[in-house]
Order: C-alpha cells, then structure tokens, then sequence
C-alpha cells in the first residue's frame, strides 16, 4: 500500500553541530598557519622573558586586526558554497533561509572562539613579563570580542546577500580610492566621519571609546544594524 | 509668487506651535482603515522635512507628534479588527479594499510581527495589515511592541527626504552618529539591536520546509 509518511525535518541544534564540524574542516589550514605563527611566538616571547626583563604589553593592534580578520572569515567559508544554485542548500531538508542563519550561527562561534584565543593568549604573555594587559575592566575584554561578532555579521551579510560579494566588495574599494585620489568625496566627508569616530561610530566599537557606556552603546547600535543586515539579506535566499 | 510662498512661509512659523499636532492628526488618520486612503500624509510630511530642515518648524514636537499619531491610528485600526474578527473581511465598507485585504493576509501570514513593521512602508497596506492583525487575532502585546518600534523608525524615515531635499544632508548623519546626545544614542542603538533581533528571531521561527513526504 502507498501510504504517505511525513518525515521531520532535523533539528535546528543537530544542524548547528554538523556545520560546526563542517567549519572546522574547512579553517583546518588556516589553524595550522595560525597554530605555526603563534607556537614559536609564545616560546620566543617566553623564551626572552626568562631571560632579560622585557616588556610585553598587549599589542592593541590586535583590536584592529582581529574585526579586520572576523569581516574576511565569511568569504572563505562560504567560497565553495554554491548559495545561489542548486547547491547543498537548495537540496537539504532544512529551510533554506534558516539554514543559512544557523551556519552563520556556527561561523560566529569558531570566530569568537579564536579571537578568544588569541586575545587570551597575548594578554597571558603581557601577565607573565608583568606588563599591562588589555585593561583592567572586564568590558575591557570584551571589547575585541564585540568587535568580532560585529565585524563577522556584516561580512556574513554582505556574502550572503551577493551572488559575487568578492567583486562587490572589489569594486566599492577601488571606487573609493579612486574618489579619493581625485578630491571627489568632499562631500560625504562629514557623514565617513560620523560613522567612523562619531558617538555611534565604529571608532568606540574597535576601540572601547572614553567609557563602558560609550562602548556599550555603539556596540549596541553596530551589532543591530549586522543582525538586520543579515536578516534582510537572508531574505534572498526563502523559499516559495 | 515668492511673495506667497513667503507669507505663506511666515504664517507656518508663527503658528508652528500647531505644526506638530496637525502632523499627528495627519499620519493617525493615514493609519486608519478606510480614512487612509484620503490623507495624503506622505506628502505632507515630506514638506514638513523640508520646513524643518529650514528651521521654521522644530524638530522635537514634529518627531514626538507623527510617532504618537502613527501609532494611535495603527492601535485603532488593529481594535477594529480585533472586535470585528474575521467577520471583516466580508463586510461591505470594505468592498473597494477586497484586493489589498488580499494581499495584507498573504502578507501577513507570511511575515507575521515583521509584516506590521513593513507594512508601514508600503502605502496602500498600511491600515489594512493592523485590521488584518487584529482580525486573526494576534496577540496585543507583539502587536503594539511591532507597532511603537516600527513608528519610530517610519516617522524620521518619511520625514527624511524633505529634510535632505532641504539642504540638511550633511547634518543628517553626523546628527544621527556624530554629537548626538546620550538619550538619542541610546535611543538608536536600543531600536537598531531590537529591530536586527526580531528579523533574526522572525526569520528562525518560520520554518515552511515541514518535513518531506514520502511515499513508503
């Protein structure tokens, strides 16, 4: 007899466990890299502290580097995703648009993981020769941390909201530097200056700003601004 | 000519003190069903933009005002249909609005509490999506959590194009992220994180996959 079954479709969390792994495999060169550069550091660092008295403070830099790392993270694990054809996504058993969402879920931890990581890792060194480290607040701590999930929201938005999000992307730099080698963006000065180092800028949110508050507030106003960006932009990708 | 565009100018800012309750009136009646389709709020708040950014009408009671009045009317229309139930669609006062009650509970049952946010965008739905909200009996605590957030957002936004046709472009958003106050920073970072988790949530929650059948 041909008796129709409705099968369940899997849950959301055992989606969430198979592109956690599925991430992994594809940044297993990229940790390897990192865990080559950063294992000979640690000893040298070490090595030389035992030695002399030298100073190792938390290099702040990293507060830069990190977002700028978390923002390019989408473009490489999306890169063999086939989003726009009939690639895995389109033939899996999970909605669509909430599949995209979750893998960004899954993305967004491997990054806060290893920015985690690395953060944890040079402020131990900075505690070892007796240096200052990130800060003495704990909102300190976390202000690379909040950088990074902002920072990997609107990559991941802008990937996934564009078929060719690397030429996109391309483009609007070359544009910009363009403009700016011919004196062309007079204009919108007064708005890049708002959004880099006004209240709500993205100068507090890299940096931590003057206070808790400040941060908190352009943390707040940036990481909103990722998750809508990202909630509109997987609205590309929902089923009929 | 320019002398009538001038007292005409002259006339709005000695009564500018009216400017913000008439532009509530305006956009309350913009989001009642069936009064809708008569108030041409869009256009006037568009020229109420431009006569801010000139400075002949404050911008305060103008922002406070178009909220309240937005969300009044929307309250209204949702009350309407929430006492009328799904009897309303077949009523006859609402003969001529068959197509867009169509399509408001297409939309609405697609988008959920994400629809009454939107459909405050999109003209011809704007009063019929709270009706239909109501009709089908959607909570009032999601309906008016929907409903304050999306006035605030669609109030500044409609009032923007005059305001940037005006001359106010560069102040715009170095108003909005450069010396803004605390309370309006918070203000926007409060509504920004709401809104990016309620598409987020809206977007995980509707799930139209099911399951597969299969023959066996």
């Amino acid at each position: 007899m041909n008796k129709k079954i409705r099968h369940e479709p899997p849950r959301a969390v055992a989606v969430f466990q198979l592109h956690l792994g599925k991430i992994g495999r594809i940044l297993r060169p990229e940790l390897i890299g990192l865990a080559l550069i950063l294992s000979p550091t640690a000893l040298m660092a070490l090595g030389l502290l035992m030695s002399r008295d030298a100073a190792l403070d938390y290099p702040q830099e990293l507060n830069f580097l990190l977002p700028v790392g978390a923002f390019l993270l989408p473009f490489r694990l999306w890169s063999k995703e086939r989003l726009f054809d009939r690639g895995d996504f389109h033939l899996m058993p999970v909605e669509r648009r909430k599949h995209i969402l979750i893998r960004v879920c899954a993305g967004a931890v491997w990054a806060l993981g290893l920015a985690a990581a690395v953060v944890l890792l040079f402020n131990l060194l900075a505690l070892a020769a007796g240096s200052p480290t990130i800060g003495t607040g704990v909102w300190q701590w976390l202000v690379p941390l909040g950088s990074v999930a902002t920072a990997y929201l609107l990559g991941s938005a802008l990937v996934v909201a564009l078929r060719h999000p690397l030429r996109w992307s391309a483009g609007l730099a070359l544009a910009f530097v363009l403009l700016t080698a011919f004196d062309l963006v007079a204009f919108p000065r007064p708005m890049t200056q708002a959004l880099v180092s006004g209240d709500l800028g993205l100068e507090p949110v890299l940096t931590g700003g003057a206070s808790s508050a400040a941060w908190a507030v352009a943390l707040l106003f940036w990481f909103g601004l990722g998750l809508t960006a990202l909630a509109l932009a997987s609205l590309r990708h929902r089923e009929a | 000519m320019e002398g009538v565009i001038h007292d005409v100018g002259a006339f709005i800012a000695r009564n500018s003190v009216w400017a913000g309750p008439l532009l509530g009136l305006m956009t309350f009646g913009e989001a009642v069903v069936l009064v809708g389709a008569f108030v041409p709020a869009t256009a006037l708040m568009a020229a109420t933009g431009a006569l801010v950014a000139t400075g002949v009408l404050p911008l305060g009671p103008v922002l406070v005002w178009g909220c309240v009045g937005a969300i009044l009317g929307e309250a209204l229309s949702y009350h309407l249909g929430k006492r009328a139930g799904p009897a309303i669609w077949r009523h006859r006062s609402l003969n001529s609005q068959r197509r867009s009650l169509a399509r408001a509970r297409l939309y609405f049952r697609r988008y959920g509490a994400a629809s009454i946010f939107l459909g405050r965008f999109l003209g011809p739905l704007q009063a019929v999506v709270p009706l239909t909200a109501g009709a089908t009996g959607m909570g009032a605590g999601r309906f008016h959590a929907a409903n304050v957030l999306s006035a605030l957002i669609w109030t500044p936004v409609m009032l923007a194009p005059g305001y940037i046709a005006a001359g106010g472009l560069g102040a715009l958003p170095a108003g909005i992220l450069g010396e803004s106050s605390p309370l309006a920073s918070w203000i926007a970072a409060v509504v920004a994180m709401t809104l990016g988790c309620l598409l987020i949530l809206q977007s995980l929650r509707n799930d139209g996959s099911g399951g597969i059948l299969r023959s066996a």
